[in-house]
């Protein structure tokens, strides 16, 4: 009978310690878990420091003129649309090939080498169309 | 402690020195405050307008592309927005979570990997546009249709050294 009580005492003492080491553990955890988060973000802030980004060192006036810089819509509509037919047109009838051994030639392949340069541009391209005509006599149909 | 101070702040702190007619006021801590407030208080309203112009390029792009279709001189009705972008196209303007400029084209059909390209590279050979995107905070051009499941992209910082915009 003594030993039977004496066994439940030592059993209530055990669950009495395992209750009070229990909040005990956790707060460690905590700690711990804390600790590895602050311990992760630091080396990401580092990695990220050592990360040298484009354009850093881009000076304000710089960016400042080029948020301020206008934008032809209509032109990148029709340059979107329009362009690719218009330098196929150019490009055949423009072509230096057609003024060989003539006093075009040399205005020609200039004209040819400013369609290359602004293929993708509607405006620009509308503009060496009006010079081709006016200055390689060229009638486009 | 030595204080340092950007270009900008020492036109403000000069400025402030010489309105005040008092001996220069630079070390002294209440104007220091003021001006860095000041310094934030500039900051906050160039967030404002960028953001404002962002909106208004997206507008203006929309409205063009509206207008082209209606005249007929465009086959497709092309619609921008703005996306998250893509983090491996950063660079030091990028804008967080707002880096991605997105043409998508209302064709009904999907389109061809050509078409996409040719209009990524219109607007990408267009110097002005692509410094005005950098500038305002895109780092990433993407086009797709809205059918099938092509698309392309491309990094706004590849195309900036056109015309001399780094040094």
């Amino acid at each position: 009978m003594n030993n039977i009580l004496l066994q439940k005492k030592i059993d209530t003492i055990a669950n009495t310690v395992i209750d009070n080491n229990e909040p005990l553990l956790s707060i460690w955890l905590w700690i711990a878990l804390i600790e590895f988060m602050i311990i992760v973000f630091l080396i990401v802030k580092l990695k990220k420091n050592h990360h040298v980004l484009k354009f850093e060192n881009l000076s304000k006036e710089k960016m400042k003129s080029a948020k301020e810089s206008e934008i032809d819509m209509t032109n990148l509509m029709n340059s979107i649309n329009k362009s690719k037919e218009l330098y196929k047109e150019l490009s055949r009838y423009c072509h230096p090939d057609r003024f060989i051994n003539t006093d075009k030639q040399k205005t020609a392949e200039e004209i040819f080498q400013e369609i290359s340069k602004h293929k993708r541009d509607f405006k620009k391209l509308s503009e060496l169309k009006e010079k081709a005509i006016d200055v390689l006599n060229i009638n486009f149909k | 402690m030595k204080l340092r101070f950007s270009a900008s702040e020492h036109f403000i702190l000069g400025l402030s020195c010489h309105l005040k007619t008092e001996k220069c006021a630079i070390l002294k801590h209440k104007p220091i405050i003021e001006i860095i407030m000041w310094h934030k208080i500039m900051e906050i309203s160039e967030w404002f307008g960028d953001m404002a112009e962002r909106y208004r390029l997206v507008k203006d792009f929309n409205k063009a592309a509206k207008t082209s279709f209606i005249l007929g001189n465009a086959p497709t009705l092309l619609e921008a927005k703005i996306t998250k972008g893509d983090s491996a196209y950063r660079h030091a303007f990028s804008k967080w979570m707002g880096g991605g400029f997105r043409i998508k084209a209302l064709s009904g059909r999907p389109l061809e990997k050509s078409e996409l390209i040719e209009i990524g590279k219109v607007v990408l050979n267009n110097e002005i546009l692509t410094r005005k995107m950098i500038s305002l905070g895109w780092d990433t051009l993407e086009v797709h249709a809205n059918q099938g499941y092509n698309g392309a992209k491309w990094a706004l910082k590849d195309y900036a050294n056109i015309g001399g915009f780094l040094n």
